[in-house]
Parts: structure tokens; sequence; C-alpha cells
């Protein structure tokens, strides 16, 4: 029944003891021994956020107001978009909303940096070895050029766990929300993730 | 897990109760069984009848002293004895001798059927039992026995607990009905 649960709970770890402290809490005799207890408690923990993560739709935690470039969005614009939103990627969308790729942080580095890693530091090593800034390559570039295709994309519809299923087997860290005809309809980062599961928390 | 490893237990047994706990179930107890006893000795002298008082005082242990243990709702403890009783009296139909026999058989029958039905409540067993090995009185009643004593005694000891168990302000009775 569990079989496309692919993620891995991670149970609290509760003791006997943690048990037997909180049975003294209650008044009255409990059928029940503490490693009885223990078993009904991790397995009714597993169904719990089976039961969340199929009830919570993409809709209910995706973030609406989109920050979005054009395929022939220059560079420069993008990069400044970033900075200025304080935000490390976005959808890019044709001119009906439908969303034709994603152009991340990660895209510009990578195409900065042909080396194995390119994160943030091996930039900062390139520009001190070659003394000036390497971006100079990538000024004439458009949105297209660079951003990723096709994009993993899921729809209002689509459960909790499988937005994290898909964020997790992809490594993605944000995923456009589409309706039937591919147009954009909202973004779920990895953001509105944690804040599904800490309002549940709460 | 190894066959002998499992015998030497996994955890450690639960808290004890506190003294308002213990003073309840006493009352409870008390009251419950001199309600079944007094019905009892007063209307069904014989001794065969009597014999049934055990069953009953297996069942206050749980109806008084564990209250919130399923083996304890009036599901169970109304639905055990009387399908138990249903059995014994069935058993000593079909199987009058050996003796030994009908008694395994009543008291191991009664366990599965309580447990097919939800309404496991240990006394059943005795009440099975009973049925089974409480000679002619018991056998010439029959059926009756189902409701006269096994479930009348029942239904007495679950009134009892309605009132009894939600006197204090931190126990409550039942868990559940159905």
């Amino acid at each position: 029944m569990k079989d496309d649960f692919s993620i891995n709970c991670i149970v609290p770890e509760m003791s006997d003891d943690d048990i037997f402290d909180a049975m003294k809490e209650i008044d009255g005799y409990i059928d029940i021994t503490p490693s009885d207890f223990r078993e009904l408690y991790s397995k009714a923990y597993v169904h719990a956020i089976y039961r969340y993560e199929h009830s919570i739709k993409a809709g209910d935690i995706m973030t609406e107001d989109v920050i979005c470039v054009m395929e022939d969005t220059d560079l420069t614009e993008v990069a400044e978009i970033f900075a200025k939103q304080n935000i490390s990627g976005t959808p890019v969308i044709k001119n009906d909303k439908t969303v034709t790729g994603i152009i991340s942080e990660k895209d510009f580095l990578k195409k900065l940096i042909k080396t194995e890693s390119s994160n943030f530091m091996a930039v900062i090593a390139e520009c001190l070895a070659h003394k000036g800034c390497i971006a100079e390559s990538i000024r004439k570039g458009k949105a297209g050029d660079i951003m990723n295709s096709p994009v993993i994309t899921c729809t209002e519809n689509t459960p909790l766990y499988k937005i994290s299923e898909l964020m997790s087997s992809h490594k993605i860290n944000r995923m456009p929300v589409i309706d039937q005809n591919t147009r954009i309809t909202g973004i779920i980062t990895r953001t509105d993730i944690i804040k599904a599961w800490s309002a549940r928390i709460k | 897990m190894n066959f002998f490893v499992k015998m030497k237990g996994i955890t450690k047994s639960p808290p004890s109760v506190n003294m308002s706990e213990i003073i309840w179930s006493w009352i409870g107890a008390f009251i419950g069984i001199s309600a079944v006893g007094f019905v009892h000795y007063r209307f069904f002298e014989q001794h065969d009848f009597i014999l049934m008082i055990g069953s009953f005082g297996a069942s206050a242990v749980l109806v008084y002293g564990a209250i919130k243990s399923p083996l304890a709702q009036p599901r169970n403890v109304i639905g055990g004895h009387m399908l138990s009783a249903l059995i014994g009296v069935l058993t000593l139909k079909m199987i009058p001798d050996p003796l030994w026999l009908g008694s395994a058989v009543a008291v191991a029958t009664s366990i599965a059927l309580m447990h097919a039905t939800r309404t496991l409540h240990p006394p059943g067993g005795a009440t099975a039992l009973i049925a089974v090995i409480g000679g002619e009185k018991i056998k010439n009643l029959g059926f009756i026995y189902i409701l006269l004593p096994a479930g009348a005694g029942a239904v007495i000891l679950v009134i009892v607990a309605l009132i009894i168990n939600n006197i204090p302000k931190n126990r409550k009775y039942p868990e559940y009905w159905i």
C-alpha cells in the first residue's frame, strides 16, 4: 500500500523509558506495554505523514506571483532580476505564458566555469587567476542560451509527496506549476515545501 | 527472533497506578460484585449458579481495575460472556464426555469466537468452562444460561461501572460502545 511512499520517514527516536514516563502522567491503568506503544507510534507516524503528503496539493503551497523571464531576455537583465528580487532561479516562458525552460544561478556558473565543480567559489578562483571578470563571455547571451529544457513541472493537483519525490530525484530546487495548456500558474520552491511542513508542526 | 531470545522479554512493565485509582477500583469492584452477588444469592441459591460468580470476579478486575482496556469495554464484557456462554452450552450438548475434552473445546472455541467478533473478554473463558463443568442444574438450564446468569451478570457489572467509573474527575467509562 505504501510502495509509492519513497521518502524515508525519520520517526523521532523514543525510548521505552520515555513512554513509561508518559504513562505515569496519565491517570488509570493503561493496558499496553511500552514497546507495544512504541511500535504503534512509529507506524501511526508513517500513516500520518503518508496522509498529509497525499492530502496537500501543489496548489495549496505554491507561490502564485512567479517572477519569470523570456527566452530572449538578456542574461544581464536576468542577473539583475535575480539580484534585485533576491532569487536564485526563474522559469523561462513564452508570450502565451507556456513554460519552455528554467534558469538558475547554477546555469550561470556552469556556463562560466568549465571545470567539474561549478560553484560560486570556483568562479571566484577563476576570476582571481585570470585577473578579471569571466562573466564577459556571456555578456551577449540570452536566457534561452543557458536555460534548462525540458523542465520538470507539476500541476496544481500534484500531491506533496510527488513534488518532494521529483525535486529530490532530479536534484532541483524549484518546480513550475502549470495548467493543462502548460501555462505557468505558480512555482514551488524548497522553501514552500519547508513552509508546508512547519505550518503543520505549528 | 531466536526462539529462546524471545523468552527474555523486550521491555519493562508498565508503571504502578496512583492511590485514587486503587481506591476507585476497590469501590467499583465492591459495589459491582455486591450487586451481582445479591442477585445471584437471592434468586439462584443453588450451588451451581454460584459458581458463575467466579467468572464475574475476573470481569470485575477489568471493568473496575483496567477501565480503559479494550477487554473491559461494554461490548467485550456483555458480548464476551454471552457468546462464551453459548459456546459452553453447545459444547456440553455435543461433547458431554469426557469432561476434560469438553472443557478444552469450550474454552478454546470461546476465545476464537470472541476474537472473531471483537468481543475478547478473558472471563468469558470461565463462563464457557462453567457451562461444561457446572453440573446438572446448569445443564438443565440449557440456552437460558446465556441470559441467566451470564448475560444478566455482565449487564449488572457494566451498569455499576457506568455509574462508579464516571464519578471521579480523572476516570471515564466506557471508551466505546460498539
